[in-house]
């Protein structure tokens, strides 16, 4: 039995940072909006592209953070600016808080032909057990909505779009993987027509949940299986509290970058 | 003994919606007379933000037509366990965390003590 409680006045709106990537490609892109304090779950999210289109979107609540995978498909290449804002629990707006992101793409400014370039992932553990066999999907994907400049995509459609879908539950929809195991993660990489092709300057990057680098990785064709098919054992990170990853392909196909991410969820088993 | 049985936001802001906050409280006696403040160790210290009293000192400040139709007991005094609902605002209080105390008065004149 109380006669007495505590009341706060909060007359000032919350810090918030943006985390995403420097570049992507015409592809969903891992995005997080950081708060100071709890954050009301209404945030607005939108992207600007090179052409002055705004593109808004939505990305999954989790109480001091925003966090998830917004699609940049119908993006135009060159320089976009992702813009968030929002609000605490009593509705102080916060700071607008932006980044800036080259997106990949057939464009004078990036000189890039993307769209001649397809990357499938398949994601394999180290006994070989399949995950994820983004690859062969391919096959079973055929939309109408699909222009050829988003065939970059194609390879991991299913996945990313089941991803992107249930917001909500986004998080749970992801593979998890214990913590310090070595996971096996392959490309595939193929030109427009589906023909295997060797890109150059290969690369694996993982990031952490704030798009921070933790790892960039080059691969040579000491992980190279066979004309288009490239692997690489990786170590995931050690901890104990559940973390999200985002890892990605890097290559470039006749000298034209591509790019492709999936996220991983580290739990402790 | 006050107790403060709920109170509908604990964070306030300037923004409309969340700029008032509903305190209801009861008392385990009688009471003629109840008083929140803002901060203070006592019930004559810190910063009145809501206050009623229904004891006959009220009469002084209020004109008979606003009592007229309120009954002898009414007038006089609140029922134990009865609940009481004042509203406190934003603009009543300083910006932070702050320690809101309730008092009552009962039937002989005593007011409750800090903190219950």
């Amino acid at each position: 039995m109380n006669a007495y409680f505590f009341l706060e006045l909060d007359t000032t709106g919350p810090q918030i940072t943006l985390y995403a990537p420097d570049y992507t490609g015409l592809d969903y892109c891992p995005v997080r909006v950081e708060g100071d304090e709890l954050l009301d779950s209404t945030l607005d999210l939108y992207v600007v592209d090179s052409k002055g289109n705004r593109f808004d979107a939505i990305i999954s609540h989790y109480g001091t953070y925003f966090e998830g995978s917004i699609p940049f498909h119908s993006l135009a290449p060159g320089i976009a600016t992702i813009y968030a804002r929002a609000r605490d629990t009593v509705f102080n707006q916060s700071n607008v808080a932006e980044k800036t992101i080259l997106v990949y793409g057939q464009d004078e400014v990036t000189s890039l032909k993307i769209e001649t370039a397809e990357t499938a992932l398949v994601i394999l553990d180290k006994e070989g057990c399949l995950e994820i066999e983004l690859g062969k999907s391919l096959s079973f994907i055929e939309s109408d909505s699909l222009v050829p400049s988003t065939l970059l995509v194609i390879g991991t459609f299913p996945v990313l779009s089941q991803i992107g879908a249930a917001e909500i539950d986004a998080r749970s929809d992801l593979m998890q993987y214990q913590f310090g195991n070595t996971v096996k993660l392959e490309a595939y990489f193929k030109d427009f027509d589906g023909n295997p092709v060797d890109p150059s300057n290969i690369k694996l990057v993982v990031y952490d949940s704030k798009l921070n680098v933790i790892a960039t990785i080059q691969v040579t064709s000491e992980n190279r299986v066979e004309l288009g098919h490239y692997f690489y054992l990786y170590t995931l990170p050690s901890g104990t509290n559940p973390k999200v990853i985002h890892y990605e392909w890097y290559a470039e196909i006749h000298g034209s970058p591509t790019v492709k991410r999936e996220t991983l969820k580290l739990v402790f088993v | 003994m006050i107790d403060v049985t709920s109170v509908s936001s604990y964070k306030l802001s300037n923004v409309n919606g969340f700029d008032s906050t509903l305190v209801t409280f009861e008392s385990d006696t009688d009471i003629t007379a109840w008083r929140i403040n803002r901060l203070g160790t006592s019930w004559d210290t810190g910063e009145v933000l809501e206050e009623e009293s229904l004891d006959w000192s009220r009469a002084l400040s209020n004109s008979w037509n606003s009592l007229k139709d309120l009954t002898w007991l009414e007038q006089a005094y609140i029922e134990a366990e009865v609940s009481i609902t004042g509203e406190i605002y934003a603009s009543e209080l300083q910006a932070g965390e702050q320690r809101i105390n309730v008092y009552g008065k009962d039937r002989s004149g005593s007011w409750s003590p800090y903190g219950g």
